[in-house]
Parts: C-alpha cells; structure tokens; sequence
C-alpha cells in the first residue's frame, strides 16, 4: 500500500523573508502554502496513494480565516474526487478543524480524534488522536489505540517527542516508547525539520514543513511518501516547496574588484540554484570594505542574482574577518574598540540603548534585538565601523 | 625582524653577489653600503624590496637575465631562527627556500607584521623620492603614519566624517519622539496593513451569518419551486387535454378514405423501388442482349483473316531464355556478355602489368632475382607490432634513466612525523567554532528573568496557567468588543425611541379624548340603529293599524330626524374623532414594535454578557470586567508568557554554554599535552595554536620527504620492468623474422614493412583480374552457343557481333510476339460477347419473378404498367400508417398524466382556461425567479468570501514589511553599537597617543637642524591637517622650507615613526638609498647619529656613493659595518 504524509502545513501563514521584496519571486510564491498543498494533492493522485495523511498543525495559529478553511476544502475535495480519501488529526494550530463551528471539510476527509481513533482503507488501519486544546504537555501515547493483528497499522501524532530546539514542548513522547508501540509506521508532525527514527519493526517520520517559511527553516521542503508491503516499511522524500531557503557561506578575499565580487557571488549562486529556486542568505568572507555598507553590498548581490535564474538574495551578512588588520592606527582602534564594548560600562549604557529600540519595535520583530544577540551586533558594528573608517580614512 | 645577508643570485647586473650583513649583536647595528655611480647600489637597494614583495611584472632590472631566470635572495634572523628565502620570476610559487621548496607568503607577511609593499617602503625602505613623497604625504595627515602624526592634535578629519555620516544614518532609522524616522513610517504602514487584513480576512461570526442567509434563502426557494410546479402541471394537463380532442378528429378523416381502398396485406416498404428497379432492369437487359449478338459476329469474322509466324516465335523463345540466364556467381549472361565483348581486351593487358610491378617490388625488397618474397598479411602485422615494440620500449628505458637521476638528486634527508596533530587540530577548530560566550549569555539570563517578572507583576497568581491552557484569539476578542459597543449603541437607540414613541401615544391620546367630548357627534352606527327602528315600528303599525303603534312610529320617525340633522352638522367632530382613532392606534402599534426591539435588545445583551464573562474567565478577569480591556489583557497575559518562556530559555542556553565550554578547554589542554608542547591555563589557546603551525610545518616537511622517496622508488621499479620488457621485445622480434628477415633489426624491418604491404596489395589485384577474364570468356562461349544456330533465319552472316545478332533478334521476336497476341485477343472478346448476350436473358427472368413476388397477394392483377399498380397500393398504406400514428398520438398525448384529471379538464370548455392558467403559471415562475435571486445572492456571497485569499495575500505583504524592518533595525543597531565603540576608543586613542609621534619628530628635526627648528605643530585647515614647524616663533609648512630642510623634516618623521613601530611590534630594517644628497656636513653627522640610537632599536642600513659619507660615519659611529660594491 502507498500513502503521502505530510504535516506543518500552516496554511496562509505568510513567509518571513526580504527576498520577497523582488517581484518575480513575489509572484511565485504567492499563496506559496496553498500551492505547496495543491503540489501536495497532485503527487497524492499521480502515484495513486490509499490515502493522504495529515499529521496536525494544517493552518497557522495567528488569525482564524474561514478562507483559508475553504481553500483546504477546494484541495482535498480536488483528491477526494479522484477516490483518495485525508485521514488527519488536529494540531496545536488548528482552531479551523473545529467541524462544530465550520461543518465539515468534505466527504473524503477524515479527522482522527478520541471518538473515532481509527480509519480503516485496505488492509491498513490508521490510528490517531488529535489536539483539543491549544497546548498539552503529557504524552499521549497511551489513550492511541493497540494495534489491530494481522493488518498494517499506521498512527499520526502531533508531537515534539523529547524535545526539539526551537519548538515547545508538545505532547512529548520518548522515541524508543513510540516505536515499541506495535505501529508499522508513525506519521509524526510539529516539528519543521525532517528527520526518520527506525526500530526492527517500525518506522517513525517527522516529514518537516513542505514550504520553509523563513532562513530558520532551511532545507528542500518535502512531503513523504511510504510504501508498506511484506519487505518491510519504505519512506522516500518527494520535493514539494516552491522555493527553498539556504545559508550560503562565500569568501570574497580572491575578488579584487566589484566585478569579480559580482562574478564570484553569481557563481556560488548558479552552484546553489542548479537545485531549484532558492533564496539565499549569503555569509561573506573577506569582503574588504563591503561590511561598512551592507546596503550596497546586498545591491551587488542583488546585481549577481540578476546574472543567475532562480536565485534570490534572503539577505547578506559578513563573518568577521579574523585576518590581522596591518599595523596603525585603524588596528590600535580596532583594539581600543573591542576592549571598550567588553567594558561593563558600554554593555550597560549600549545594552540600554537596544533595549529601548527593542521595546520600539513591533512585538513580532523585537527579538532581533534580543539579548542574547547583542554580542553578535556589537561584533558586527565594530566590523562595520572599522571598514567605513578605513574607507573614510582613505578618502579624506 | 634583520636582515643578515643579501644574495644577488641573477638580479639586474648581479650574479651570484653576496652583501653580508654580519651577526647581529653589536650595540649599534648600522651597515654603510658604499658604491660608484653605476656600481648597481640602487640596483641592490631594489633587490631587498623585491624579495619581500615580489618582482613587479614590468622591473627595469631584467636586462642580464630574463625576468622568469632572475633569482634574488636572503638570510633573515628573526626570534633567534635563521631563515633563508629565494625569490624568482615565477607568475605562482616564486617564494621558495634555498632547496627550491616552496615557503608560504604568509611566514614572510607574519615577520613583517602585514605591511605591503607601498607601507613598508614609505615607512622603511627610503630613497629620495619616497622620502620626500611620502613626507608630504605624512604631513598632510594622510596615511597610517599621516593619522598618527595629527592623531593628538586634530579631529581625525576622515574619521569624524565617517563616524558622523552613521550618527546620521543611525538616527535616520529611529530616534526618539521621531516622526519621520524609518521605524516611524514602518510602523504607520503596518498599521495600515493590518486594517486592511481585519477587513479582507473572513472572520468566524461573519461566515456564520453567511450560511445563515443562505440557509434562509434556500428554504424560501424550495416553497416557491413547489409552487411553482403545481401551476406547470394545471398547464400541461389543459394543454393535453386539448392535443387529444384535435388528434380525434384527424383519426374520423382517415378512417372514410381507407373504406375506399383494394384489399390485400401491406406491401413490402421496399415494394415501390424494388418494382420500379426490377422494370428499369428489364428494359436495360433487352438492349444489352441485341447488342452481344450483333459484336459476336463482327468478331468471328475479323478472327479468320489472321495467321501466327512460327519461326519468330522460335527466337523469341531463345532470347527470353538468355536473358533470365545466369552464371554461378548469380549475374545474368547477357550484360556480361556485352561487357565482356567491349573489356576483354583492356583487361588482359592490365593482369600483364601488374605481374610486372610485382616483380619490381619483390627485387626491391630482396634483390634481383627474388621469388616467393610476398608475406601473409598476419604476419606482416605481427612483424611490424614487434618490431614498433622493440623501439618503444627502447625510448621509454631512456626517459626513465633521465627521470630517476633528477629525482634521487633532489632527495634529502629522512624526517620523523610529528605525534599528536590532529587531536590538537580537532580539539582547537571545536574551540573555535564554539562562538558562544558564556558570561554573555549568563548577564543576558539574568536580564531576561528580570524583564519576565516584571512583565508579570501586577497579573493574578494563576496567570502562567491560564496563559498556557490557551488564550481566546486577538481576534475573538477584538470582535467581541466591537459587537457589545455596537449592542450597547442599539439599546441606547432602541430604549430612547420607544420613550419616544410612548410620549407620543399619550399626546394621541390626549387627542382622542378631545374629539370624543367635541359637540357630541352622531356616528354612521348610531343613524343606522335608529332608521331600523323607525322602520321596524312602521313594520309594526302596518301590520296592527292601532295608535299606540302609530303613535309608537311618530316618535321613531322624529328622533330619527332629529338624529338625522345632527348627523348633518357634525361632520367636523365624526372627521376629527375617527382621526384621533386612527393616530392613536399607530401610535400603539408603533410602541409595541419599539418594545420589542428593546426586548430584543435586552435578550441580546444577556447573551453576550454570559459569552464576555465566560472569556473574561480565561484572561484571569471578573465577570463584570469590561469588554473594551479584554485585548490589552490578553496582550499582559501573551507578552508575559513569551517573556518567561525566553527567561527559561535564556537561563538553559547559558548552562549549556557554560559546560561545553569548560569541556572543549580541557579537550585542549589533554592534545597539548598528547602532542607534546606545555601550556598554562590563561594561555592555552594562543600556545595551543602556535604548537599547531610548528606541528604542521613539521609534518610537512615529513610527508614532502616520504612522497620523494616514495617516487624514487617508484621509478627504479619502472625501470627494472621497462629493460626487463625490451629484452622480451628483442627476442620476440628475432622470432617472428626467422626465416625471412633473420640478423635484420627493428629499424630495418620497419624501413622494409611499407614495400612489402604494397607487394601483397598488387599480387591480390592480380589474382582478381585473372579471375573476371575468365568469367567473360565463359560468358561468350555460352552465347554463342545458343545464338549461332539462329543467324541464318535472321538473316546475318556466322561473324556477326553480338550486339548484331542481340538487335535483329529482338525485333523478329517482338513481331512475332505482337501477332500472336492480337489473335489471342480477337479470342477473348469473342467469348465475351456471347458471355454477355446469356447474362442479358438471365436478367429479364429474374425481372418478372421480382415484380410478380411483390405483389402477391393483393385483390386485383397486375396491369400491363407494374408501376402504376404498385403507387396506388402504397398510397393505400400510408393512409393506413397515418391512421395507426393519429392512434397512437392520441394514446401519448395522454402523457402519463391522470386519465381522470384529463377526463375532468376535458369536460371544461371554456376556451379562455388555457390562458388562465398560464397567466397563474407565470407569476409563481416570477415568484421563485426573485427567490433564486435571493438565494444566488447569499451563495455567491458565500462562495466570493471562500474563494477569496482573505487576509493572506495582505499578511504577506506584512511578513515582507517586517522582516525588511528587522533587517534594517538589526543593520541600524549594528551601527549604533559600531559607533559607540569607535567614539569611546577615538578619546582613548587620542588621550594616548596625544603627542608621542609629534614630540619624537619634533626632537628628531631638532637635533638634523642643530636647533634651528625647535618646535612642530599640526594644525587643523577645515577638512584637511597640516605640519607646519615654529621658527623664531612663526609657524613655516614644509613647503616654504628649503629642500634640505625639508627632507630632514621628513627623515625626522620616518624616525619617529620607526620608535614608534618597534615599540609596539618589533624592529624591521630600516634600509636608505642617498638620502642625504642635500644634506650638509653638520646636518649629515646628526643624520648618521641619529642612525646610530636607531641602529640600538634595531637594524640601520645606509646605501650610499658618497666616499666622505663613509669616513663621516667611522667617525661618529666607530662600530658601522661597511661594505664596498665593486662597480
């Protein structure tokens, strides 16, 4: 038997880059959620699944849109049409699979929960048990149902197992407990990067969010596809994101000019966009003056990205430039500058400082002046502040 | 870092010269390089610079060897190693050792701690014109040196603009109370977007009135289809009923005209055609039939007149089998027959020549008289690949004997391999990538859990708990709001309206009981009571005729006139009372609408208060709480959440660093010692990492040594095998010759080979001309044999060619053949014709038993004309067709409907009805249109606020605006923090540096000018920085000084700068070429003492043609070393 699992789908929650300021990839990804499900519904009929499963978090949790519900219904209407029934179960996301409130979704659609734990297609059964509130922190592993003998047995939980950075803990559940259950396969979901967790008998995927929303969530996005049959349980990732997010690390030490800054950016570029379309946070090394103007030197990288098809700048940062700076005054400042912010007396007066930007700053972008990243900044600024006064000092 | 010898190798006019600076260890480490005009001191002077630096591309010193062949060199001390350098020509590597291994620029950029070429010489490397040019250039306040000079006295000009320009760009991004700041306008555009997102956005309550209207709209529509439907039936059984009342009479018409008509069963349907083509086909087969007869016998006799020729035939015959004659190799006779008669003679006289060429060719090869010399040709191949083999093998050996003696040349001595590298290398990159810091992230735990318990103070106890069992939406909330100030609004409006509305009843009221008491007015009631009185007692009287009864009628009749003439004048007051009526009753019907609304009102508010307490219970708040502060509350409750969940975070991120932080230094400190070295907690890292690059270098070293080796013995293997493997050639060789080319060497067989390929290729071109003169031979014989028999009966003589005897045989043949064909088919149409004339009669047959079949059975006979008959017996059973399909029209008109309500609607004959009932029909079909109206409308209302991308797209837009935000709030941080760094080390720098470089230069210049320049300054000019030196109390700038002057001033600065540079990084040596051209005596002497105090910091070297020079510097430096350049 086949099956598509997917999860994380937050539908219409929105991408968090820059690089959408560009028009082009504006215009690709728009709505890129709903047509990561519509890529999701079309891999399910073109290899012809038993079912799709759904393994929570299908919406965002910000503000509830009735349209967004819709544009779900339209999808997997789309797959119930062509006999593919979506077995799901609620995440921590998701208000809008409240079927009290908003009716039912559609004639194909199966939502698990305790009152009905298990869906039967062929000869698998699929166990699952959704959220009913917005957080639960004991395991739920012990209301899931034991599995039925003689049959595939197949269970999709919303979970963050023992723990994931970046994710809270959700309805935890140790890995060893979750393959010892007596499931063939586990349909997991929450957490947005994939990984897989094999027992002798089981095998457990947590397929990651199939549209990256932002650099934080990195990697070709994917949903996966399980074939069962008497030699066992086999998973395979079928590329599902529109546009992939990666960090790309560049040393520009070898370009003496911003032609050959230009070139040497495009053609890390082209290497990382033979791919498919990709927005990149590019890392520089040895970019000479450039990190006293980050502005320009995101032009130039805007300028390679032009050189190149499906490429888009996510953003541009600089690696401290570790070489020594020659003798003179620009080093005697460098090293009166780093001993300065290490001083108590700046950390606090500049530390201050940020935390009244920080509190000036809209609540869902303030933490990019979070403590926690201050030493970050300070290195940064000094790198920035040294080449705009070895630029100024040039020039005057 | 000194300099202890120079090595002219192939420099300009230098080869293999040597300037030796001697051991260090003097007090005073000054040299004098003394030579002519054109003794190639500048020449040497360069030559320091390019080794350090590199040969420029374009060198005016590669004049006695090429560029790529010049080779500079040096032995330089430094740290107590000695380390001697080459550099060539060479685009890539031109940095070696004296071995000719290639040395890492960086080892030499290290020693001269990063200073290229331009710095290194404006500051150590000086002959007059970069004296004098970067002088200026120091004045000016312009690089490094320049900033250093004025860094006391001005404000760092180009500094300042920078550090001003990002105070700018800074306070551009945010700035308190700033209106027009970047983050002022992002915030008022996301607050716009975010209105726009509430009203694109499809909310919860407003899709629930959605499919509320729809709902609505759909059961209304469902009533009036039904409606509808019935009116559509009533229509469809008058119209049926009136269909089957006209059918019936068209049945009566039909049913007279058949009474009429023959009898017999139904013909065929096909009877008409078959009658008329069974008629056609007759009339056709009598013509046909006359005219076989009449061709039969024109045939016969044209048949008689012609005879075949016998003899032609006979020829005809022999040519047909020569020319499907083949040979055994498959090629018909008679094209190789015409081939042969035109080739033989050619082709003999070629087979002749090339016997002779194979001659010439086997003479050539073994000398006059050889025979049988011609080889196979596997064995020509064999031959020659040994042979090639043999030399192969004899130029490979060659090679590597060249190959082996450089390398074992090359070879140096054996070198261990450093232990304990890569647990070093590991455990340091683990340090390194390890950027976290941990006192850092502990201050910023500390700050995190400070602001979370301030976030939280003032919420109730429990406030963790109901913040993580989950918060009502924003959203929810916000509406929430809105609906209750909205509800609170209508009953506002509704309970003043009905106050309205009550006031205005009692003044109707009022009013009322005004016209009531308004001249008593007599109603329409009363005057109708008393005329059927007074009717009544007239009844009466009639009736008894007595007097009381008459008596009884009088008064009746009076009063009712009487009530009549009040009727009459009080009409005012009836109009005014039934008005008051009137008003006063809208005005109740108007209260108790407006009571009900405030009913509704009430009910409402009720409802929403038990849905405001139930949310105010999650956000921790009393019932009574108001609804307007639920939002702010959930956003204490959220923010402080989120505050203590990154406390909590903060709090496990610093442990975490912590720990892997104190186990990546012991990891370190455990390789340090596997590898060998020693180290002290404070200075792990730095030791760590200089015990790496001496590890490194060592095993470099060593793999270097073991691949040289490795590749020696590489090449002795290939050696052994590659004379091993030529012996085996030879000796093959000698093999495969034996017998025909024995004693002879490879060589000579190879020079043989062409001669002897070329005689095998003619001997075989030879063979295959003998062969096809044979098969022509052959050919001709079989053509005479069947062709000389014939000649005479064509007429030809025994000789003649055979292209002769083809050509008159041919065209007796084809005559022949051409008479015998035309008898053959005078045959053929003979026995046609009479073929056709017995078809013909067949047909006329069938005809008659076609027409006599198909009208079997009918009442009368055929007439002479079938065709007649037949029209008039179908027009008989159309008529009959006609009547069965008005039957059944009749039967279906019923249309399935109710034969009763058919029989009923029958009996109605009014002719009007029809149109009754559609018109009925048509205003419910109005009536469901408008419903359907209604309806479509509240779905398409539905399904656009479905099919929208509610507030996604414009949330999008959001998420693009805030991140660019971020981005620039994280850049404008960046440089807010970058600023305040390089303001508090520019007060330091100054505060330290104030004066230093000044005052050394300022004592320097003193002591060149014995006291006549006593004082420098540096003064700000706006922009730019100047030097100007105090005269008698007058500020001069080098400009106005004389050149010697200023030269001195400018060797002054390079002194300064040179204490200054040692102080801080070391000595480098400071090298001049005849910079004191324009120098006096006097001045001279305190130029070379003041080499002298510099030769005690470090290493002073002087190039000079000046001979007095020298003798003044044994005099005030006893311990100089001087070198003399032969010219």
């Amino acid at each position: 038997m086949r099956f598509l699992h997917s999860a994380d789908l937050h539908l219409d929650s929105p991408l968090r880059s820059q690089a959408l300021k560009n028009a082009e990839l504006a215009a690709t990804l728009r709505a890129a959620s709903r047509s990561a499900l519509a890529r999701i519904v079309d891999t399910a009929i073109a290899q012809d699944v038993d079912a799709l499963l759904l393994a929570g978090d299908v919406f965002d949790s910000g503000q509830i849109d009735v349209a967004s519900r819709a544009a779900l219904a339209a999808e997997l209407g789309r797959l119930g049409a062509a006999g593919i029934p979506t077995v799901m179960i609620r995440g921590n996301h998701d208000a809008l699979l409240d079927m009290a409130s908003y009716g039912p979704i559609g004639d194909s659609v199966v939502q698990l929960n305790r009152d009905t734990p298990t869906f039967r297609v062929g000869e698998a059964s699929i166990h699952g048990l959704g959220f009913t509130t917005r957080h639960v922190a004991e395991t739920m592993l012990p209301d899931y149902p034991v599995a039925e003998p003689g049959r595939i047995n197949i269970g999709l939980m919303h979970t963050s197992l023992g723990g994931a950075e970046g994710h809270d803990p959700y309805a935890p559940c140790s890995e060893a407990d979750l393959l010892g259950w007596g499931y063939d396969y586990w349909g997991l979901g929450h957490i947005h990067k994939r990984f897989e967790r094999r027992s002798e008998r089981s095998l457990a995927v947590m397929p990651g969010i199939p549209q990256g929303r932002s650099i934080r969530e990195t990697g070709q996005g994917s949903a996966t596809l399980i074939e069962i049959d008497g030699a066992g349980v086999r998973a395979s990732e079928v590329p599902i994101a529109l546009v992939r997010f990666e960090v790309q690390p560049l040393d520009l030490s070898g370009a003496q000019s911003q032609a050959a800054q230009i070139a040497t950016m495009a053609d890390a570029m082209r290497t990382a966009g033979a791919a498919g379309p990709v927005a990149l946070r590019l890392r520089l090394r040895g970019a000479g003056s450039l990190p006293g103007t980050p502005d320009f030197a995101r032009q130039l990288a805007e300028e390679a990205a032009a050189q190149t098809t499906g490429v888009f700048v996510e953003a541009v940062r600089f690696d401290r430039d570790r070489t020594a700076v020659a003798p003179g005054v620009l080093s005697d400042l460098a090293a009166m500058m780093a001993e300065d912010a290490a001083s108590a007396g700046f950390r606090d007066e500049a530390g201050a400082l940020i935390e009244e930007w920080r509190r000036a700053l809209p609540r869902e972008v303030a933490d990019v002046l979070a403590p926690e990243g201050f030493d970050a900044l300070v290195e940064e600024g000094i790198e920035m502040m040294l080449a705009r006064l070895g630029a100024g000092g040039e020039a005057s | 870092m000194r300099l202890r010898q120079l090595d002219l190798i192939r420099y300009g006019k230098f080869h293999e010269q040597v300037l030796d600076f001697g051991a260090a260890g003097r007090d005073c480490d000054v040299t004098v390089v003394f030579g002519e005009n054109e003794a190639g001191k500048s020449t040497a002077f360069a030559a320091w610079l390019d080794l350090l630096f590199g040969l420029p591309m374009q060198t005016a010193h590669a004049f006695r060897f090429d560029r790529k062949d010049m080779m500079v060199g040096a032995t330089i001390e430094a740290g107590g190693d000695s380390l001697t350098l080459r550099r060539t020509g060479k685009r890539q590597d031109s940095l070696t050792d004296a071995h000719g291994r290639v040395v890492d620029e960086a080892r030499l950029s290290a020693l001269l701690h990063g200073l290229d070429r331009d710095s290194y010489a404006k500051r150590f490397s000086l002959d007059d014109a970069v004296l004098r040019e970067g002088g200026e250039e120091i004045a000016r306040a312009q690089g490094d040196l320049g900033r250093l000079l004025h860094a006391g006295t001005s404000g760092l000009s180009g500094i300042s603009e920078a550090m001003t320009a990002v105070e700018a760009e800074v306070d551009g991004f945010h700035k308190k109370s700033g209106r027009k700041t970047t983050l002022a306008a992002a915030k008022k555009d996301l607050a716009d977007l975010e209105q726009a997102i509430q009203a694109a956005r499809v909310e919860p309550r407003h899709f629930a009135d959605l499919r509320k209207a729809q709902a609505t709209a759909a059961a209304e529509l469902a009533a009036a289809k039904a409606a509808c439907a019935a009116a559509q039936r009533a229509v469809i059984v008058r119209e049926a009923a009136e269909r089957r009342r006209a059918i019936a009479a068209a049945i009566a018409v039909e049913q007279d005209k058949l009474a009429a008509a023959p009898a017999g069963p139904d013909l065929p349907e096909d009877a008409l055609s078959r009658v008329v083509a069974a008629d056609e086909r007759r009339l056709a087969a009598e013509q046909h039939h006359a005219e076989a007869v009449q061709e039969g016998a024109r045939l016969e006799a044209e048949a008689a007149a012609l005879a075949p020729d016998a003899e032609g035939l006979a020829v005809a015959e022999a040519l047909a089998t020569l020319e499907i004659a083949r040979f055994d190799d498959g090629e018909l006779l008679l094209p190789r027959v015409q081939t042969a008669a035109a080739d033989i003679g050619r082709r003999r006289a070629e087979a002749a020549q090339l016997l002779r060429d194979a001659t010439a060719l086997a003479e050539r090869i073994a000398g006059p008289g050889a025979q049988d010399v011609a080889l196979p040709e596997e064995r020509r191949m064999a031959l020659r690949a040994s042979a090639q083999a043999v030399r192969d093998g004899a130029r490979q050996l060659a090679d590597l004997d060249l190959t082996r003696q450089e390398t074992q040349a090359a070879l140096g001595p054996d070198l261990a391999m450093p232990q304990g590298i890569d647990a070093l290398s590991d455990a340091l990159l683990a340090l390194q990538r390890d950027i976290s810091d941990p006192v850092a992230l502990a201050d910023a735990a500390t700050r995190a859990g400070v602001q979370a318990a301030r976030a939280a103070a003032g919420l109730s106890g429990d406030w963790r708990a109901l913040a993580e069992a989950g918060l009502p939406e924003e959203a929810e909330l916000a509406e929430l709001a809105t609906r209750s100030a909205r509800l609170a609004e209508r009953a506002s409006d509704a309970a003043r309206q009905l106050a309205e509305a009550e006031d205005a009843l009692a003044a109707q009221e009022a009013a009322l009981t005004a016209a009531r008491d308004f001249g008593a007015a007599v109603t329409d009631g009363e005057i109708a009571e008393s005329r059927a009185a007074r009717d009544a007692a007239w009844a009466e009287h009639e009736t008894d005729l007595q007097r009381a009864t008459a008596a009884r009628f009088a008064d009746l009749m009076r009063g009712d006139d009487a009530l009549r003439a009040r009727h009459a004048a009080s009409a005012e007051g009836r109009l005014r009372l039934t008005a008051a009526q009137e008003q006063v009753q809208q005005e109740q019907q108007r209260c108790a609408r407006r009571s009900a609304a405030v009913a509704r009102c009430d009910e409402e508010q009720a409802a929403l208060q038990a849905e405001a307490a139930a949310l105010a219970a999650r956000l921790g708040l009393g019932a009574e709480f108001p609804v307007a502060g639920f939002v702010a509350r959930r956003a204490a409750l959220r923010t402080a959440l989120d505050l203590a969940l990154e406390a909590e975070a903060a709090a496990t991120l610093a442990a975490q660093a912590r720990a892997r932080r104190d186990a990546l230094l012991g990891r370190l400190s455990d390789a340090v010692q596997g590898a060998g070295g020693v180290s002290t907690p404070e200075r792990l890292q730095p030791e760590a990492e200089r015990l790496l690059v001496q590890l490194e270098t060592r095993a470099k070293e060593a793999r270097a040594r073991q691949a040289a080796a490795a590749s020696l013995a590489s090449l002795n293997h290939k050696r052994d095998a590659a004379e091993q493997a030529l012996s085996l050639h030879r000796a093959a060789l000698a093999r495969i010759a034996t017998g025909w080319a024995e004693g002879m060497d490879a060589e000579a067989i190879l020079a043989r080979l062409p001669d002897l390929d070329r005689l095998a290729q003619v001997e075989v071109e030879h063979a295959d001309r003998a062969r096809r003169i044979g098969l022509m031979e052959a050919a001709l014989a079989a053509f005479e044999a069947v062709m000389q028999p014939l000649r005479p009966a064509l007429g030809l003589a025994d000789a003649a060619s055979v292209s002769e005897t083809l050509a008159a045989a041919r065209q007796r043949a084809k005559a022949a053949e051409a008479g015998a064909a035309q008898i053959s088919a005078l045959a053929r149409k003979l026995e046609a014709a009479r073929s056709a004339q017995g078809a013909a009669e067949q047909v006329m047959r069938a005809s008659a038993a076609e027409i006599a079949q198909v009208l079997e059975g009918q009442e009368s006979a055929p007439e002479a004309n079938p065709r007649r008959h037949v029209s008039t017996l179908v027009a008989r059973d159309r008529d009959r067709a006609t009547l069965q399909r008005l039957r059944a029209e009749h039967a279906l008109a019923a249309g399935g409907l109710d034969e009763a309500a058919l029989e009923a609607e029958a009996q109605q004959v009014d002719p009007a009805r029809l149109a009754g009932l559609q018109a009925d029909l048509a205003e419910a079909e109005a009536q469901r249109d408008g419903v359907l109206r209604r309806a479509g409308e509240a779905d398409e209302a539905l399904r656009l606020a479905l099919a929208s991308t509610g507030g996604a797209d414009i949330d999008q837009r959001r998420a693009t605006a805030l991140e660019t935000l971020s981005e620039e709030a994280r850049i404008a941080a960046t440089k807010l923090l970058g600023l305040m760094a390089a303001q508090g080390a520019l007060r330091r720098f100054r505060q330290e540096h104030r004066g230093d470089m000044l005052e050394a230069t300022e004592a320097a210049f003193a002591r060149l000018t014995h006291g006549e320049w006593p004082r420098l300054e540096t003064q700000s000019t706006g922009k730019s920085e100047r030097l100007v030196a105090l005269r008698d109390g007058l500020p001069v700038t080098a400009d106005a000084m004389s050149t010697g002057t200023r030269g001195q001033l400018y060797l002054a600065l390079r002194i300064a700068g040179h204490a200054d540079f040692v102080a801080r990084h070391g000595p480098l040596p400071f090298v001049t070429d005849d910079i004191h051209e324009t120098f006096d005596d006097m001045r001279s002497r305190a130029a070379l003492e003041l080499a002298g105090e510099m030769g005690k910091l470090g290493q002073a070297i002087l190039f000079t043609h000046h001979r007095h020079l020298v003798t003044l510097a044994r005099d005030v430096l006893p311990d100089v070393r001087v070198i003399e350049l032969a010219k």
